[in-house]
């Protein structure tokens, strides 16, 4: 496969994680509670918790900085900055996964902007991973 | 798949997997990074809270203020202690002080596991009662808070609640804790359950909020650990009726 497509997708999800995230972060500094929609009404919980903070940095924050460096590794061609990418792109799933186990078995509530971004992770990170194969099988033949 | 391939995709794979586990291991560590001793009792942010603040037993506040805020909470449910310490002092500094609202702390002991020796959460209520009748409940109900430990860890020790009750300037911390031992206690944590099942039902979760004109029924629920926000609308609307 050609690595662009992979590639344009990546830089696409991750604009879209970053813009959940984005929001997210700007409820945050700005103390007003995300909207919720879809019958899921948990975001201020999920916001005000004490796992919405790590290292004293909001966790929104943090997902913000991780999708546009995702975002930024598309733009550099190069092999490892690629490799990068997709690390930070599993690190992303992974971590996500933790905070949806947080909601469902620690919190007890449900963010519905989170619960996108995990989809988004999800999506993101397989495609990340057809990025590398596509980019290794090119670099391989 | 070559052997170079195959390296690049594990040290990806096995790099994101070192990160995730770094990652959740300091969340969880930052997490419970502020479990308690006897030793390392909390209290600056406490004392300057409460400093001029008038209280007689469950209440806080000017008792002539136009707004009720009963409060409904657990001392170990960590919900409660998360609003204690962020939203809490924001309340107080917004509408207690200036003797618009008065506070009534309605405890509750509801996450003491019947079939568990650990019984935090009645016998940091017990001290908070008992120190109630020395009109000093506030200052150990958000000391215990502000020094929470790990819901159902135990972590409310006969040295933890010297440590707290000794922490409170102007109380009898002796009597507090041997007040706290005896059945004078009791009608005040049974009525608070009563009360909390009357308003928000026999499952009722916590912490729990109710609002309204001082003297008349509550009109206002409110229930979780919601924002200031959600607090600052419901007293702003009573306080314009």
């Amino acid at each position: 496969m050609n690595e662009r497509y992979p590639r344009f997708l990546v830089a696409l999800l991750a604009l879209v994680g970053a813009g959940i995230a984005g929001y997210l972060t700007y409820t945050h500094y700005n103390g007003s509670p995300p909207v919720c929609g879809l019958g899921v009404h948990g975001c201020e919980t999920v916001q005000n918790s004490s796992y919405s903070k790590l290292f004293g940095i909001p966790v929104a924050l943090l997902g913000l900085l991780t999708y546009l460096s995702i975002f930024c590794s598309t733009l550099i061609r190069h092999p490892l900055v690629r490799q990068a990418g997709v690390m930070v792109a599993l690190v992303a799933v992974g971590f996500n996964a933790y905070l949806f186990y947080l909601q469902a078995e620690k919190i007890h509530a449900y963010c519905i902007w989170c619960i996108s971004n995990e989809i988004v992770s999800v999506f993101l990170a397989a495609t990340a991973i057809t990025w590398l194969f596509s980019r290794a099988k090119d670099t391989a033949t | 798949m070559s052997r170079d391939v195959l390296v690049r995709v594990l040290a990806v794979v096995g790099g994101a997997a070192v990160l995730v586990i770094a990652l959740v291991v300091a969340s969880l560590v930052g997490h419970h990074s502020t479990k308690p001793t006897a030793n390392n009792i909390q209290l600056d942010s406490v004392a300057e809270m409460l400093r001029g603040v008038p209280q007689h037993g469950i209440e806080l506040g000017n008792p002539k203020a136009k707004v009720t805020l009963t409060e409904v909470s657990d001392p170990q449910c960590p919900y409660c202690g998360d609003w204690a310490r962020t939203v809490f002092p924001v309340v107080v500094q917004n509408y207690v002080k200036p003797g618009k609202v008065r506070v009534e702390y309605k405890g509750v002991d509801i996450l003491d596991p019947p079939d568990s020796s650990a019984q935090d959460s009645s016998r940091l209520l017990r001290l908070a009662q008992a120190a109630g009748l020395q009109n000093k409940l506030w200052n150990v109900v958000e000391l215990e808070f502000e020094n929470q430990g790990t819901e159902g860890s135990g972590y409310a020790t006969d040295a933890f609640l010297r440590g707290i009750a000794q922490s409170v300037t102007g109380m009898n911390a002796d009597k507090a804790l041997s007040v706290a031992n005896t059945n004078a206690v009791v009608p005040l944590i049974d009525s608070a359950r009563v009360l909390a099942e009357a308003n928000f039902g026999k499952r009722f979760s916590t912490p729990s909020f109710l609002v309204g004109r001082t003297g008349s029924v509550p009109t206002v629920k409110i229930v979780g650990d919601q924002p200031f926000q959600s607090f600052a609308k419901a007293i702003d609307a009573q306080l314009k009726k």
